[in-house]
C-alpha cells in the first residue's frame, strides 16, 4: 500500500491516462485496468461478448477468483452467474438435505411460524423473499458448518446474521414505512425461522454441554434437601394458592426444554418468573408490594431447585449463543434469563457459607447422612401428610362414586339385555303372524319370484291362478288387493303395456321360464279363444307384471315390519 | 468531513428509533434500590397499591433534548450470598447505580467493593453513579459526605444525596445518569466511525494493493516502456 502511494507520486500524467492507445483523453483508473470509465466499459463488453458462451459452464470454484479480479461491471455480471449457480447448488442441497433428515415435526413448525407471521410479511412484497432467501443462505451456511466449527464462531455468525437484517431493514427504502416494532417482529421471525431450521444442529451439539447438564443434574438431585429456609426466601407454604404458583413456576422452566425457538425458551422463563412474582405478592389477593430482586432470587432457585429441569445448561448456553444479542440484553425476557443464569450459577457454587450453615453440617447433607429433620421440614412433612389425607379422602369419594357407577352400568346393562329379549320375543311374534299372511298372498308373492328363479314349488301354482275363469268386471277389484291401484290406471293403456311386456318376455324367456312361459301360452290361448278380450287382457296382464310389483311391493312391507 | 458525519449521526441514523441503555442497581440487602426505583418509575414510596407486580425489571421512557432514551433498571439481589453473581448481572450494562444506606457504613464498603469489581471487568465503558440513601435520617448517619464524595470523585462517579421517602435527588440522578450515558454512547460512536473511518480507508488500498498484484506485470511492462 505504501510503496503504491509512494509510487504514485512519481507517476506522471500521461501514466495516468487511459491506457487505450492514441485518441482517448480522459484518465484511466487502475480498478479499470487503466482504462477510463468508457473504454474499459467497451472493452468488458467486448469480453463478454466472447466469453459468455463458456461462461454458463464455468463453476462456483473457478468463476470465484475471477470474480475477484475483475472490475465492476464484470463483478455485475458474474454476481449474476454466481447467484445462478448458487440458487442451483441451494436448491440440489435443500432437495438433499430436505431428504436426508426431514423432520415432519420440524416441518410442521416452522409451516405454523410461517402462519403465525403471515400477515406481518405479507406487507411490503419484497419482504418475504429477501427474508427467505437471508434465512435460506444462512441455514445452509449454518448446516455446512456445524460439524468442523467452534460454537463461538457459530453464535458469531447467527448475530451476525440478526445484524444483517435489522441492517437491511434500516437501510433498505422499500422498508421505511416499516415502524420500529414491526422491524422487530420481523427480525423475531427471521430468528424463529432459522433457528427451529437449525435447532438439532446447534442445540446441545458439543460434549462439552451434555456434560455439564449431567454434572448439573447430579448436583441439584444432592441438594434436594436444601429448603425454602435455607435461601431464606417467603414462600407461604400454608397457602394453597401459592403453593400452586410455585408448583406452575416449576411447570414453565420444565416446559422450556420443550420449546425450540429461543424466544420461546425465553417465554417459558418469562412466565416462570411471572409465577414466582406471583408467588412473592402472596397469591391473587396480592397484599405485599412490588417485589424486588432481592426476594426473588432466591425463590427462583429455589423453583430450580425443586425443578431440576433436564438439559439445564445446554438450554442457557443455546440461548445465549443463539438468540438475538440485544434481546437478551436488554429486554424483560433478558432480565429474567439472567436471573435464571445466576441462579444456576448460584447453585453450582453453593457452599455451606452461603446456606449460612457450618460445613460439618453441609458436608452431612450432602452425603445424605443428615436428612432435613428441622422444624421446617417437620411443617413440610405435615404438610405433605395434610394432603395425603385430603387427597385419601378424595380418592374415597371418587372410589365410591366409582362404584355407584359401576352398579349402575350393570343395571343398565341388564335393562339393555331385557329389553332385547323382549323385543327379540315381540319380533318373532310378529313375525309368525306375518309370515302367515305372507302364505296367505303366496300366489302372488311366489308368482313374483318364479319369474327369476326356478322354484318346483310355483310349477303347480300357475294353473292353480290360470284355470280360466270369468271374471266379472265387478269382481275384479275384489279378486286381489293388490289391483287395486292398477284399476285406477286407463285399461287402454294397461292393454297395451300388457301386450308390449308379454311380447318382449315371450321373446327372451319362453325357453327359460318354463312356468312362466307355459303361463303366457296360457293367455295367449284365452286371448285367441275368449271374446271378452278386454278382461282376458287384463288377466294376461296381471299375471306376467302385477306380480311383479306386487311382490317387490309385499317384500319391502314384510321388510318393513322387520324393521 | 469527520465533523459532517458527527452532526449528521444523531439525526440521521438515530435515532428515528430510540437509545437503549441498561442500567444495573447494585447495593447491599435493604439500603433502598427497590424504592429507589419505585419512587422514579411510580412515583410511591411504600405503597401497597402499585401497579406492577415487581419492581425488579422496570422500563422508563425518557426525552432528552429530542432524544428518546429507553431505560431499563435491573434489580439485583444485594444479599452477600449473591456477591459473586454480580458480573452475570452488570455483563453489557451502560451504567450502574450503587446504592449505600447513609446510616449504614458496611453499605458503604460494599458500595467501594462493586465499584472495584465493575471497574476490573468492565473498565471504563460504564458510567457510574453513586447514591447515598435515606437522606431522611440525617441524624443517623455514619457515612461522612465528604468520605463518600471523596471517595466518589477518586473513581470518577457522581456522588448524589437521595431519599425515597421524601423523593430528593431521585429524578436527579437518573437524568444525570442518562446524561453520562449518552455522553458516553456518543462518543463511543464517534470513536467506531473513526475506526470506521479508518478500516474503509484500508478497505480502499486493500482494493488498491489488490489491483496492484495483477497489475504488476503491467506496471513493470510500463516502466520498461516508460
Amino acid at each position: 500500500m505504501i510503496s503504491f502511494k509512494k509510487g504514485s507520486f512519481r507517476i506522471g500524467e500521461a501514466e495516468l491516462k487511459c491506457k487505450k492507445a492514441n485518441g482517448c483523453d480522459y484518465y484511466g483508473n487502475p480498478q479499470w485496468d487503466g482504462f477510463c470509465s468508457k473504454c474499459y466499459k467497451d472493452i468488458q463488453k467486448q469480453r463478454r461478448m466472447n466469453a459468455s458462451p463458456k461462461k454458463v459452464q464455468i463453476n462456483k470454484s473457478n468463476a470465484k477468483p475471477d470474480f475477484k479480479k475483475n472490475g465492476l461491471t464484470e463483478k455485475k455480471s458474474k454476481l449474476s452467474y454466481l447467484k445462478m449457480f448458487n440458487t442451483i447448488k441451494s436448491k440440489d442441497d435443500i432437495s438433499e438435505k430436505s431428504k436426508k433428515d426431514y423432520d415432519p415435526l420440524i416441518a410442521k413448525k416452522l409451516e405454523q411460524v410461517d402462519v403465525e407471521y403471515l400477515s406481518l410479511l405479507s406487507e411490503p412484497k419484497s419482504l418475504r423473499s429477501d427474508l427467505k432467501k437471508q434465512i435460506r443462505n444462512f441455514c445452509q451456511m449454518m448446516m455446512m458448518s456445524h460439524l468442523h466449527s467452534p460454537v463461538d464462531l457459530q453464535s458469531e455468525l447467527t448475530q451476525h446474521f440478526y445484524q444483517n437484517i435489522l441492517d437491511m431493514l434500516n437501510n433498505n427504502y422499500s422498508y421505511d414505512e416499516l415502524d420500529h416494532e414491526k422491524k422487530e417482529q420481523i427480525l423475531d421471525y427471521a430468528e424463529k425461522y432459522s433457528m427451529i431450521k437449525l435447532y438439532k444442529y446447534l442445540f446441545c451439539m458439543t460434549l462439552a454441554d451434555e456434560e455439564e447438564d449431567l454434572c448439573i443434574q447430579k448436583r441439584i438431585r444432592q441438594l434436594n434437601w436444601v429448603n425454602a429456609k435455607h435461601l431464606d426466601c417467603d414462600i407461604d407454604k400454608t397457602n394453597a394458592q401459592i403453593i400452586e404458583l410455585v408448583y406452575k413456576a416449576i411447570l414453565e422452566l420444565l416446559d422450556m426444554d420443550s420449546a425450540i425457538a429461543p424466544q420461546d425458551k425465553l417465554a417459558c422463563v418469562v412466565r416462570c418468573c411471572r409465577h414466582i412474582f406471583g408467588v412473592l405478592q402472596g397469591g391473587n389477593n396480592g397484599v405485599k408490594g412490588p417485589a424486588s430482586a432481592d426476594d426473588f432470587l432466591p425463590v427462583l432457585i429455589f423453583v430450580v431447585l425443586k425443578a431440576n429441569p433436564v438439559r439445564l445448561k445446554s438450554n442457557l448456553h443455546y440461548v445465549t449463543r443463539f438468540c438475538n444479542a440485544s434481546r437478551l440484553m436488554s429486554g424483560e425476557a433478558g432480565y429474567y434469563f439472567t436471573n435464571l443464569c445466576c441462579a444456576v450459577s448460584f447453585i453450582e457454587k453453593i457452599n455451606a457459607e452461603l446456606l449460612s450453615m457450618n460445613t460439618e453440617e453441609f458436608e452431612q447433607y450432602m452425603n445424605g447422612t443428615l436428612v432435613s429433620d428441622t422444624w421446617d421440614s417437620a411443617l413440610i412433612i405435615c404438610e405433605g401428610m395434610h394432603q395425603m389425607f385430603e387427597q385419601l379422602a378424595l380418592l374415597a369419594d371418587l372410589k365410591r362414586r366409582n362404584l355407584l357407577i359401576v352398579e349402575d352400568a350393570i343395571k343398565l346393562k341388564k335393562e339393555m339385555s331385557n329389553f332385547k329379549d323382549e323385543f327379540m320375543e315381540q319380533f318373532s311374534v310378529l313375525k309368525e303372524v306375518y309370515t302367515i299372511n305372507d302364505d296367505s298372498n303366496q300366489t302372488d308373492t311366489k308368482m313374483s319370484v318364479s319369474i327369476d328363479d326356478f322354484d318346483p314349488m310355483c310349477s303347480n301354482l300357475p294353473p292353480w291362478t290360470m284355470t280360466p275363469q270369468i271374471i266379472q268386471p265387478a269382481e275384479r277389484t275384489h279378486t286381489s288387493s293388490t289391483c287395486t291401484d292398477v284399476d285406477s290406471w286407463d285399461i287402454h293403456s294397461a292393454e297395451t303395456v300388457s301386450l308390449h311386456s308379454l311380447d318382449a318376455c315371450l321373446g327372451m324367456s319362453q325357453e327359460k321360464h318354463v312356468v312362466a312361459g307355459s303361463s303366457f301360452e296360457h293367455t295367449i290361448k284365452e286371448q285367441s279363444h275368449l271374446n271378452e278380450i278386454q278382461e282376458i287382457s287384463i288377466q294376461g296382464w296381471q299375471i306376467p307384471s302385477i306380480p311383479c310389483e306386487t311382490g317387490g311391493k309385499i317384500i319391502t312391507s314384510s321388510k318393513s315390519d322387520i324393521q | 468531513m469527520d465533523d459532517d458525519t458527527m452532526a449528521d449521526n444523531p439525526s440521521a441514523t438515530g435515532r428515528s428509533s430510540s437509545q437503549n441503555f441498561k442500567v444495573v442497581l447494585l447495593g447491599e440487602g435493604c439500603v433502598g434500590k427497590t424504592s429507589l426505583v419505585l419512587r422514579y418509575t411510580e412515583d410511591k414510596f411504600n405503597d401497597k397499591h402499585v401497579s406492577t407486580l415487581q419492581a425488579s425489571f422496570v422500563k422508563k421512557k425518557l426525552n432528552l433534548n429530542g432524544r428518546r432514551i429507553n431505560l431499563a433498571i435491573w434489580d439485583t439481589a444485594g444479599q452477600e450470598r449473591f456477591h459473586a453473581l454480580g458480573p452475570i448481572y452488570y455483563r453489557m450494562s451502560n451504567g450502574a447505580i450503587l446504592v449505600y444506606d447513609i446510616t449504614d457504613e458496611d453499605s458503604f464498603q460494599k458500595v467501594k467493593n462493586w465499584i472495584k469489581e465493575l471497574k476490573k471487568m468492565l473498565g471504563s465503558e460504564i458510567c457510574l453513579v453513586i447514591a447515598g440513601n435515606k437522606i431522611d435520617l440525617e441524624k443517623d448517619r455514619t457515612v461522612s459526605v465528604e468520605d463518600a464524595e471523596n471517595y466518589a470523585r477518586s473513581v470518577g462517579a457522581v456522588h448524589f444525596h437521595t431519599s425515597a421517602k421524601i423523593n430528593s435527588g431521585i429524578e436527579e440522578i437518573f437524568l444525570n445518569l442518562c446524561y453520562l450515558m449518552i455522553e458516553k454512547a456518543d462518543k463511543q460512536k464517534a470513536d467506531h466511525l473513526v475506526s470506521l473511518n479508518r478500516s474503509g480507508s484500508t478497505r480502499r488500498t486493500i482494493i488498491i494493493d489488490d489491483e496492484d498484484v495483477p497489475s504488476t506485470e503491467g506496471s513493470s511492462r510500463w516502466c520498461c516502456s516508460n
